[in-house]
């Protein structure tokens, strides 16, 4: 499964859109960075859709932490979009909260 | 007088000890929503009898909190009040208080009030509840956050006299690949109590640098419990070492005029809701920081402390009439005079084959009898070693209920064969090594319910604990119906840790083997696979330091089961005496395959890796004993003698010998008594004659001849 | 040598009894208190993938007891056993437990006094002898005896690790 993909069709204004895996645990984590690397460098907001992860853990979240800061450096900013639950109550576990919190592109 | 109050108080002690266990017992088994009277009348019943003891000898404390605890069993019992799953969490903290209380009555203290009152509070209030008013909780916050609201100490411990702890916890770079995930830990301390978790992600490197296998970000936590330093740490044992972990307090914060007064348990409150202090007072916000605790608040806090590690050590165990207790060291010396007697028997048996006459013919008739009387002593004094297995299992109904209901799974524990017996020493070192297994299933096997639920499983894990005899040795096996293990991770870990070398095939059991690896389980427990690397080696280890083996079946998504084959007993083996190079060795008749003469051309030089042997279409790794062991004596007769294949773990080798001598049951001795621990024997015994034959460990043997063949293909 | 010094310093004031034996040219002592028994030779069962002087185990009295014989111990070439050739028993008690173990010595010599001022430390000497189960040096009888460190060979046997035997030739 590719986790990124470049969502062309849905018309939306805003930056790159990727689709995070059931799996972001620190077993797939390798595969996980490689796939978002990309999207470290671009510009404006990133949309990241979190609605199919069954499985997430402390690795998982650490490389979407790193990604929001990259993306903070250039002005960017990291959206998760449709957290599931598993992600949830993850993100509330870790006290990661606020990267579910809406964010505005300048 | 004096003593003979003391004698009686000691009874009431080891009574109390029976009652607070059979209560437990009956607790977990007791149905929520639909109670078996007679479960409640025994629970009653045991309250009952701990308030008369208590009452007669003037212990005050334990008196008035058994009183409590009657009047909730008595509401109970008369149908006013119904059983939930709270109330009894409450009734199990009880029996855990009332533990705690005798053990300290014992050594003349008493209890911190700080730890008894707000339970006895949160009893009366659950007796003080009737059945209709029970939704109507008061306060009006209800008694559990909400899923998807943060978990603050504001709502669920709000104006109560509370104590807190500051956790300041920094992962090491090896934290993760030790399995070790925060977010596990994290999970587990906000079972103590309502936590406020704080993440620093300062140190989290840039995307590009970000090693994804190093967790880098930080967390300060505080978490409200009541729960003693010893239970937060042992959250964070298995990190021990993988991370800066400073753990400050407690902090008791009080924001009423705790402890809670009488008229509290006024108001009608859901039936003792966990956390116990929370619901039975006025709702005060509080609005302070935390205060420092005075000198005097932190030595109490420490007391408690210290009463509950000696609550736990000083708990009575339960004593059965007609019994006496006897050191394990006088049954062994009791053992060795029988071996001894055996050893005589044989001698004298010898001496007197060649011997004629009606004499010897007495004589021998006369040596007959006392070999069937020496075995039955030595079966006797055997027996008197076994226990059930029911005393190492006994303890996970209550380890289940407590790790699921705190990662918030749903798992019914499935336990037979409990009156199988073994020996004392074995069960004794059995536990451990199962507390481990069992841990492992319910944290990294069976998934959380809504997974389980989408991979269209029941939401309700199982676990299952067994235990049946099987031929001379006992069969434990720990199953669950989680997620199984990850066959191609595993491989990949050992590939990458140079545990295999690449291009080697390995049937799954090999395989799955591997996590039992030293260098691996480090590996492994990172994977969240199914977690089970964490300290697998240890485990293994003390299995086979009982001479047991350990071997894992395992299915993807269906679930994993570990096997544990253990003897019996430590004491006696049945062997089969084998030569080897003049010397002579005995082999565990369990491990035992099958013995056949060598066919020429069934041996094999397989490049590189050693010899096989054909067996039954197989090709299994052929040991020269002779070579392995250096014997003196070396005529090399390639083709000729015997093959013993020999299986122990799920993996079989064959060992090449000279000869069969006789198979006869062996007292096992230790060698590291005087000696120390050799590869590839277990132990020693002695032989009729007065000498001593080596005992094959041969789990060990086919380790050994891994590591000659794989040293021979580097 | 500070084991010698300590010896002598906890030494009591009256003489201790000790054995000698014989070993090559020498003559060895060991506290009479820590042996337990002295037997002719015996056949041993010998210990697979073990170093050479651990010559096997013997059953004395149901408890197995290594046996090591001291000329390989201390270098000394193999000798023929022969009806002299004694094993002596020794026994130390610790918190640990009774532990035993039998040395195969030329012969047993003697029983004899050593007053506590008997005893000298071992002067550093770069021989081919290995110095580390030597407790020290004293002169008895205007004899040079060496004191056998107890403690210390009954702790290396049971921690030096198997030496990499397994002659596997295939």
């Amino acid at each position: 499964m590719n986790p990124t993909s470049t969502a062309s069709d849905s018309g939306a204004p805003l930056g790159e859109v990727a689709v995070l895996p059931g799996n972001c645990t620190l077993r797939t984590a390798d595969d996980l960075k490689a796939h978002l690397l990309p999207l470290a460098a671009a510009e404006g907001v990133v949309r990241v859709d979190a609605s199919r992860v069954e499985q997430v853990d402390s690795a998982g979240f650490q490389l979407l932490v790193a990604l929001g800061r990259a993306l903070a450096h250039h002005g960017g900013a990291l959206s998760i979009h449709s957290p599931s639950a598993a992600f949830r109550s993850a993100a509330r576990v870790l006290g990661l909260e606020f990267l579910l919190e809406p964010v505005r592109a300048e | 007088m004096n003593v003979d109050l003391t004698q009686f108080q000691e009874t009431f002690f080891q009574e109390c000890g029976e009652a607070l266990d059979l209560m437990e017992a009956t607790l977990l088994q007791l149905d929520i929503g639909a109670p078996d009277s007679e479960m409640v009348n025994t629970l009653f019943r045991g309250a009952h009898s701990i308030k008369g003891g208590a009452g007669m000898f003037g212990f005050a404390q334990m008196t008035s909190f058994t009183h409590g605890l009657e009047t909730l069993l008595d509401g109970l019992r008369a149908g006013q009040l119904s059983v939930s799953g709270d109330l009894v969490e409450l009734l199990l903290k009880s029996v855990d208080a009332l533990r705690e209380m005798i053990s300290a009555v014992k050594g003349g203290a008493l209890v911190d009030a700080a730890l008894v009152d707000p339970l006895s509070a949160a009893i009366a209030a659950a007796a003080a509840a009737p059945k209709a008013e029970i939704p109507t909780a008061k306060p009006p916050i209800a008694t559990r956050v909400p899923d998807d609201v943060p978990a603050s100490p504001g709502r669920d411990a709000q104006g109560h006299s509370t104590t807190q702890w500051n956790i300041a916890f920094t992962p090491g770079p090896a934290l993760l690949t030790r399995g070790n995930d925060p977010l596990r830990l994290l999970q587990e301390l906000g079972g103590l109590g309502p936590v406020e978790v704080r993440a620093d992600c300062e140190a989290v490197p840039a995307f590009a640098e970000l090693d994804p296998e190093i967790c880098c970000i930080r967390w300060n936590v505080v978490v409200h419990t009541e729960a003693p330093r010893d239970s937060i740490e042992l959250i964070f044992d298995w990190a021990q070492g993988d991370c800066e972990l400073v753990i400050d307090g407690p902090h008791r914060i009080a924001a009423t005029s705790a402890p809670p007064r009488p008229e509290d348990s006024q108001h009608p409150a859901a039936a003792g809701a966990p956390p116990i202090p929370s619901e039975n007072a006025a709702p005060v916000i509080r609005t302070e920081p935390a205060p420092k605790p005075s000198p005097a608040q932190v030595a109490g806090a420490a007391d408690h402390d210290g009463a509950r590690a000696t609550a736990r050590d000083g708990r009575p165990a339960a004593a059965d009439a007609g019994s006496i207790r006897v050191s394990i060291e006088k049954i062994d010396e009791l053992m060795n005079a029988v071996g001894e007697i055996v050893i005589t028997q044989s001698m004298l048996t010898q001496q007197i084959s060649g011997v004629q006459g009606i004499a010897a013919e007495r004589l021998r008739d006369g040596l007959t009898l006392l070999e069937r009387n020496v075995r039955e002593l030595q079966e006797s004094v055997m027996r008197v070693r076994m226990l059930p297995i029911s005393v190492v299992f006994s303890r996970f109904p209550r380890l289940v209920r407590d790790l699921s209901q705190r990662l918030g799974k749903q798992i019914e524990l499935k336990v037979s064969g409990e009156h199988t017996e073994l020996d004392k020493i074995v069960l004794e070192r059995i536990g451990d090594p199962l507390v481990h297994l069992v841990r492992n299933s319910i944290d990294h096997g069976i998934e959380a319910p809504e997974i389980r639920e989408m991979s269209g499983k029941p939401a309700q894990g199982t676990l299952t604990l067994n235990a049946f005899h099987k031929g001379g040795s006992i069969r434990i096996s720990v199953g669950d119906d989680g997620k199984g293990l990850d066959r191609d991770r595993i491989l990949n870990k050992a590939r990458e840790r140079g545990l295999l070398a690449e291009g080697v095939a390995l049937s799954d059991p090999e395989i799955y083997d591997l996590i039992f690896a030293p260098g691996l389980s480090t590996a492994e427990r990172a994977t969240d696979v199914s977690g089970r690397g964490v300290g697998m080696d240890v485990v293994r280890r003390n299995i086979v330091e009982l001479g047991g083996t350990v071997d894992i079946d395992s299915q993807a998504g269906q679930g994993t089961q570990i096997n544990i084959t253990l003897p019996l007993t430590l004491a006696i083996v049945d062997g089969q005496l084998i030569g080897v190079g003049g010397d002579t060795y005995i082999v565990p008749l369990v491990t035992i395959v099958e013995s056949l003469q060598i066919r020429p051309g069934a041996v094999s030089q397989l490049a590189g890796r050693g010899e096989v042997f054909e067996f039954r279409g197989d090709f299994v790794p052929l040991i020269r004993l002779r070579d392995l062991f250096g014997s003196k004596r070396d005529e090399s007769r390639p083709d000729q003698g015997l093959v013993m294949v020999v299986e122990a773990e799920g993996r079989k080798v064959a060992l090449f010998v000279d000869e069969l001598l006789g198979q006869q049951q062996v007292v096992i001795k230790s060698l590291d008594t005087n000696y120390r621990r050799i590869e590839g024997i277990s132990g020693a015994t002695i032989l009729g004659e007065g000498a001593v034959a080596l005992i094959l460990d041969v789990p060990g043997l086919i380790r050994l001849a891994a590591d000659v063949n794989s040293r021979r293909a580097a | 040598m500070t084991q010698a010094s300590t010896n002598s310093a906890k030494g009591p004031e009256r003489p201790r009894q000790m054995l000698t034996f014989r070993l090559g040219d020498e003559l060895f002592a060991v506290d009479i208190l820590r042996v337990q028994e002295i037997r002719g030779w015996s056949e041993v069962t010998r210990i697979p993938r073990s170093p050479p002087h651990l010559l096997g185990v013997l059953n004395l009295r149901g408890s197995i007891v290594p046996i090591v014989d001291m000329r390989l111990r201390f270098g000394l070439s193999r000798a023929e056993f022969t009806p002299l050739t004694v094993i002596i028993v020794l026994s130390v008690t610790s918190e640990a437990g009774t532990r035993e173990l039998g040395m195969v010595v030329d012969g047993v010599s003697d029983v004899v006094d050593m007053a506590p001022d008997a005893l000298r430390e071992l002067p550093t000497l770069g021989n081919r002898t290995s110095t580390e189960l030597i407790a020290g040096l004293a002169s008895i009888e205007n004899r040079m005896v060496i004191l056998l460190d107890v403690n210390e060979l009954m702790a290396m046997e049971q921690s030096t690790p198997v030496a990499v035997a397994a002659t596997a030739a295939a």
